[in-house]
């Protein structure tokens, strides 16, 4: 079970309680998705080069970030937004 | 250099401007105990471009009051004297600066930008740890690179030494800066805010905002506006000049109190509110 942006619902996933608000954010409970499956879901609507393009951008602004799970978290977060920006252009 | 010298530097450079009448006036009423809503509402009707700004911050999606507050009168009521004063002070000073010219290779648009990102990603990470004073914290976060700005102004060529360096090298910018000039824009906007009696809070945002690694935040609201600041950086909104992004300070994160998972939703919340505010703020 993971909290999930509205966004990210897609067909064929069963609410495990009711979609709720929170600070303003519509979450739903979802069963038997996590965050990192949905990721990868989103992952394979961009190209590889696409992707490869994303990374480079990210790893020239970004200090390296193996082993700080804050700066990864941050790292995976910004990278899904920028895929999302890509995939929604 | 030292705190005293700074200061000395600041007070001498020749174009920084006072704060509008309005704050001092507004700062004194609200210390005496005269303050009612109704002074307090026609000092801020005194000038009208700030009085619009304060309606259509209240507003804004940063409240998302279901009702649209319509008088100054309310609008006071509902947020309170404190929130008032900073909405005030951060309308009135973000104005005085933007006419200012930098020229050089100081990106001032970007810069802008840089200040609400900040501005906004502060305040929202203060809403989720439960701060007390989100709008303080969103002052700091839009004040909390001043320093450069008052810099790039009366040293235009210098600057654009220190803007230079860190691009062609990923140098941090205060260190370039301390290189460069003796001291940083850290330093130099903690000293601006004693000269302009700033809140010793916002002060002390400002001063410390750039957490060197171990260094322990002295409370939760520089904790924000340190963290608040990268944030900004990381999501692209604006720039502040820097080429690689901090590495957030541990301590501030820990002193936060937020949990990993709940940083994606902070973060989405960022992206929005600045989406929707940009437009208010930079009218
Ligand atoms: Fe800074
Ligand atoms: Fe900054």
């Amino acid at each position: 079970m993971g909290i999930l942006n509205i966004n990210d619902l897609k067909e064929g996933m069963t609410l495990a309680a009711d979609v709720k608000n929170k600070h303003g954010i519509p979450d739903a409970d979802v069963e038997g998705a996590d965050r990192d499956q949905l990721h990868q879901e989103e992952m394979k609507t961009v190209s590889p080069e696409v992707i490869a393009v994303i990374e480079k951008e990210l790893n020239e602004i970004f200090p390296p970030v193996d082993g700080n799970e804050l700066m990864s978290e941050i790292y995976r977060i910004v990278k899904k937004l920028k895929i999302r920006q890509v995939v929604e252009s | 250099m030292n705190a005293k010298e700074i200061e000395r530097i600041v007070s001498s450079l020749d174009k920084i401007p006072t704060l509008p009448a309005i704050y001092s006036k507004l700062g004194k009423l609200l210390q005496s105990p005269d303050a009612t809503i109704a002074a307090v509402s026609n000092i801020i009707s005194e000038d009208q471009v700030i009085a619009a700004k304060v309606l259509k911050f209240v507003n804004s999606a940063f409240y998302g009051f279901p009702q649209r507050v319509g008088s100054l009168q309310r609008a006071i009521v509902i947020l309170g004297f404190n929130t008032i004063k900073n909405l005030v002070f951060a309308t009135s000073v973000f104005d005085m600066f933007r006419g200012m010219d930098t020229g050089g290779a100081f990106d001032k648009k970007n810069f802008w930008k840089h200040c609400i990102g900040s501005a906004v990603a502060s305040r929202v990470l203060a809403e989720a740890a439960d701060l007390r004073n989100p709008d303080e914290v969103f002052t700091g976060g839009l004040l909390h690179d001043i320093g450069k700005l008052v810099v790039a102004v009366h040293y235009p060529d210098k600057y654009s030494a220190v803007v230079n360096e860190v691009q062609h090298t990923g140098t941090p910018m205060v260190e370039s800066e301390r290189k460069i000039f003796g001291y940083d824009h850290c330093q130099v906007g903690s000293a601006l805010a004693a000269q302009w009696r700033f809140p010793a809070d916002t002060a002390q945002m400002i001063g410390a905002h750039h957490l060197a690694d171990g260094a322990v935040p002295a409370r939760k609201d520089i904790a924000a506006v340190h963290m608040g600041n990268i944030l900004s950086m990381a999501l692209g909104l604006g720039s502040g000049g820097e080429k690689k992004l901090a590495t957030v300070n541990a301590k501030a994160w820990e002193l936060l109190g937020l949990s990993l998972s709940s940083l994606e939703l902070v973060m989405d919340k960022i992206v929005k509110l600045y989406g929707e505010n940009t437009e208010i703020l930079e009218m």
